[in-house]
């Protein structure tokens, strides 16, 4: 297969489910009225549910798999770390901090931006305190007990802040913050989600070239004159800004970013600059798929579709570090 | 939670010597400024104790052992079960009167209550509008419950009845539009700060499908529980059933 | 005189790694950097790479102040091989050659007929051309090692570093190494190589910069600075020298010191 050819498919595996998501849903409709209602601007309810509250979710799946497969393929990039992930390393648990913390208080109701803008924050100070925690060059072990520890502190900073609200609903929404769901989002959610995922590709895309001179280490990418603490900060705060605008209006949806890179990189010959947009479009696949499948399954209430993701994804952490292991005793170069 | 509201009403003054603490939820009860004049108890015997009752007034569903305790304690218990139509109502406040000894009160109270209830409702009419509640988390009231019940009364047919959903059942955004009720009826917010639970009732969908006409804010404590206030509940959905169903 | 160091020190922690280090690296020569483990010779490419600041005196590349470069136009003008270049991914070798042309604004999916003309070279002068598909992680250490100087050789700088590019290579291997830096130096390219094998040293390269303790002990050409007296000091190693064409190879016979002034146990 071409390279070309590669790319073609990935779009088109994207664009299938998302066409999916669209149709799977609790209510029945008419889909020859409703596109014609959609394509006429006829204000029917099939036009309705179709515009206000399929298509948002599925924009969402879509722009929030982008954002956290594009951020993980760049953490595994930028630390050379094949177990790198904004949701493991707890750079979402920070950011969903920050959104709790804007959201309950009320700041949220004053001005909506403030919510995206509070998780973005939050994202930045949790990869900030895991670069200076764990340190350059740290190795798997250390950046993921750091990362373990952040998550943790930011995971349990989230519920006592949610017990700390008046409002009685408040407390359960943890649920929703740490293990994140797409259900019932609107257009404004995208509205609000999707500039932030854009501005953080922006950094995190022209970073590409740094991140292929990093692959054969830091020494030679300084003598190809690429400065490593330069792209550190440019894919970080990209990395911020994306996972930022995607944990803002989904909550955590964790081991995305870590499934997506190694889907595709055998794909795109393990260069990391590639490995980032493929993975974005693979990250959009895969959370588009499992929020489908949350639709589907036969349970009471909607599964969480961070729920979702965790039963595919820790077995899949658990498979990578069996192959570590493996690859350490037979000697294998990468992971 | 239902019958504190029931033994404010009814209570000599001095009589009641506590009250569950959700009855001091402005929202969820109607009667909280005077429960909040007395000590507040939560599901927790040795409070209950503490506060040294005659008699406790207890929800037939509370844990059979909290009952069993009580009476081993010496205290005279009274478990009534919750009313789930308006008739059930006056019955449950004619049982709260009789056990603190106001029996004549009660009565007079019940009687005075359906006489209102039937100048508020008038004849029945022919056409029944539809309508659908929907509260935080997307969760609407089926049969079996006192808002059905006051919703049928005021001559409107309630979409999760007929639907047979549970009592309290999550009801999809999406079912709603196309249910395309009549009426939505929505709880007021719970408290000043936000939560997400009740953000999804601002949902730009539900905004342009029901513009304000269309919906109709009835907070848990009007019509929740059995009481005196049913009565404002029904007078606004009646009215409403006036306005929207064009039957006079 | 393409780089020039003057007064070279750097100090980290309390070690001073170089004190006073003057060194030049000539056009169309190849310079070798010698002397024990420690004795500062790849901190001394990395600063005349310049991807570190000297803490004292300063390095010029055709009289212009190393530090006033942009790092992408320095790089474009020095290549520079270190010693440990681990690759963190299984790319393929072409893309690992390919990385060499980065300076000039080439990517993995951005090649201009410069880039690709440049790459081929580098591949074919360093016999690497049938590992273009392969993985970089399925190649022996040797295969690798030549992979890594193509790399550098693809920049088609003007200078080119390379720190112990020998080291993990077998002897037929070493020689095509050191062909392909001679080579490069036949094409005007000023080349500075650290180097362990002496015997390498002498037959490869046009001067020699024997160093020790941070210090340059003696500099010019093999001759003059592969003597058994500097080699005992700079080393702590008795040497003989034994003839080899019109050469005197050195050749390591027994330990006189540990560096570090320590007697031999």
């Amino acid at each position: 297969m071409s390279g070309a050819g590669r790319w073609w498919w990935l779009m088109l595996v994207v664009a299938a489910l998302l066409a999916l998501s669209i149709v799977v849903g609790p209510a029945g409709l008419s889909w020859r009225a409703a596109i014609a209602d959609v394509l006429t601007g006829h204000d029917s309810v099939p036009a309705l549910v179709v515009l206000e509250i399929r298509l948002p979710r599925a924009l969402l799946g879509a722009v929030v798999g982008a954002a956290l497969g594009m951020a993980g393929a760049a953490m595994q990039g930028l630390l050379r770390n094949p177990l790198a992930e904004p949701g493991v390393l707890g750079v979402s648990a920070c950011a969903a901090l920050g959104a709790v913390i804007a959201f309950y208080s009320g700041l949220v109701q004053l001005l909506p931006a403030v919510l995206p803008v509070a998780a973005m924050l939050g994202a930045l100070l949790g990869t900030v305190a895991l670069f200076v925690w764990a340190g350059r060059g740290a190795t798997v072990t250390t950046l993921l007990l750091v990362g373990v520890a952040i998550n943790a502190l930011a995971g349990a900073a989230t519920a006592f802040g949610l017990a700390l609200s008046p409002n009685p609903y408040a407390f359960y929404e943890v649920m929703f913050w740490l293990m994140g769901s797409l259900a019932d989002r609107s257009l404004d959610h995208v509205a609000l989600a999707l500039p932030c995922v854009v501005l953080g590709a922006i950094p995190l895309l022209a970073m590409r070239r740094g991140l292929d001179a990093l692959s054969l280490g830091e020494e030679t990418a300084l003598a190809l004159g690429i400065v490593p603490s330069r792209v550190a900060r440019w894919v970080g705060l990209g990395t911020a800004l994306a996972v930022g605008g995607a944990v803002a209006v989904s909550g955590v949806i964790g081991f995305v970013g870590l499934m997506a890179p190694h889907a595709v990189r055998p794909f795109v010959g393990y260069r990391p600059g590639a490995t980032m947009l493929a993975s974005a479009g693979a990250g959009a696949a895969l959370t588009l798929a499992a929020d489908v499948a949350v639709r589907l399954l036969p349970t009471g209430r909607e599964l969480q579709l961070g729920v979702m993701t965790a039963l595919l994804g820790a077995p899949f952490l658990g498979w990578l570090a069996l192959r570590h292991r493996a690859g350490r005793a037979g000697g294998a170069a990468w992971l | 939670m239902c019958f504190d509201q029931l033994a404010l009403t009814l209570a000599a003054p001095g009589q009641l010597v506590g009250v569950s603490d959700v009855a001091r939820d402005p929202l969820l009860s109607p009667r909280w400024r005077e429960a909040r004049a007395l000590p507040a108890v939560r599901m927790r015997i040795e409070e209950i104790l503490g506060l040294r009752p005659d008699l406790v007034l207890l929800d037939a569903q509370a844990p059979a052992h909290v009952a069993a305790l009580l009476r081993r304690a010496g205290v005279a218990v009274v478990a009534l079960r919750e009313a789930a139509t308006f008739a059930e109502g006056l019955a449950r406040l004619r049982d709260v009167a009789q056990a603190l000894g106001r029996g004549d009160a009660g009565r007079t109270l019940a009687d005075d209550l359906e006489r209102q209830r039937a100048a508020i409702v008038g004849e029945p009419t022919a056409r029944r509008p539809l309508a659908a509640v929907w509260q935080a988390n997307g969760f609407t009231v089926g049969a079996g419950t006192m808002p059905d019940d006051l919703l049928r009364l005021a001559g409107w047919r309630n979409l999760a009845a007929e639907r047979g959903m549970g009592a309290f059942a999550p009801l999809p955004l999406e079912t709603l539009l196309r249910a395309a009720p009549d009426l939505l009826i929505l709880d007021g917010a719970s408290s000043e700060r936000p939560s997400l639970a009740e953000a999804l009732l601002a949902h730009r969908a539900l905004r342009r499908e029901f513009p304000g006409g269309r919906t109709l804010v009835l907070p848990p404590g009007q019509w929740l529980c059995a009481g005196p206030q049913n009565l404002d509940a029904l007078r606004q959905l009646v009215a409403a059933r006036r306005r929207i169903g064009g039957v006079p | 005189m393409a780089v020039v160091a003057r007064g070279l020190r750097l100090v980290l922690g309390r070690r001073v790694v170089l004190d006073g280090v003057d060194v030049a690296v000539a056009d169309g020569a190849v310079t070798a950097l010698v002397g024990a483990n420690g004795a500062g010779k790849s901190t001394l490419l990395r600063l005349l790479a310049g991807i570190d600041a000297p803490d004292g005196g300063d390095v010029t590349l055709d009289d212009a102040p190393l530090r006033q470069f942009e790092p992408a136009a320095r790089a474009r003008q020095i290549a520079f091989l270190p010693q440990q270049a681990q690759p963190q991914w299984p790319i393929c070798g072409r893309d690992v050659v390919s990385l060499g042309r980065l300076p000039h604004g080439a990517g993995f999916d951005r090649e201009s007929p410069a880039d690709t003309l440049a790459i081929d070279r580098a591949m074919t002068r360093t016999g690497t051309a049938a590992f273009a598909q392969r993985r970089i992680d399925r190649l022996s250490a040797g295969e690798r090692a030549r992979l890594l100087l193509a790399r550098a050789l693809a920049t088609e700088a003007k200078v080119l570093l390379a720190d112990e590019p020998t080291a993990a290579l077998d002897p037929g291997y070493q020689l095509d190494a050191m062909t392909a830096l001679r080579d490069e130096a036949g094409r005007g390219v000023a080349v500075a190589v650290a180097l362990h094998d002496l015997a390498l040293a002498a037959r490869f390269c046009d001067r020699l910069v024997l160093m020790a303790a941070g210090r340059v002990v003696t500099a010019g050409t093999p001759a003059e600075v592969l003597q058994v007296d500097a080699l005992r000091a700079a080393y702590g190693v008795a040497f003989e020298l034994v003839a080899f064409g019109d050469l005197r190879l050195p050749v390591p016979v027994s330990r006189t010191a540990r560096p570090g002034g320590g007697a031999p146990p």
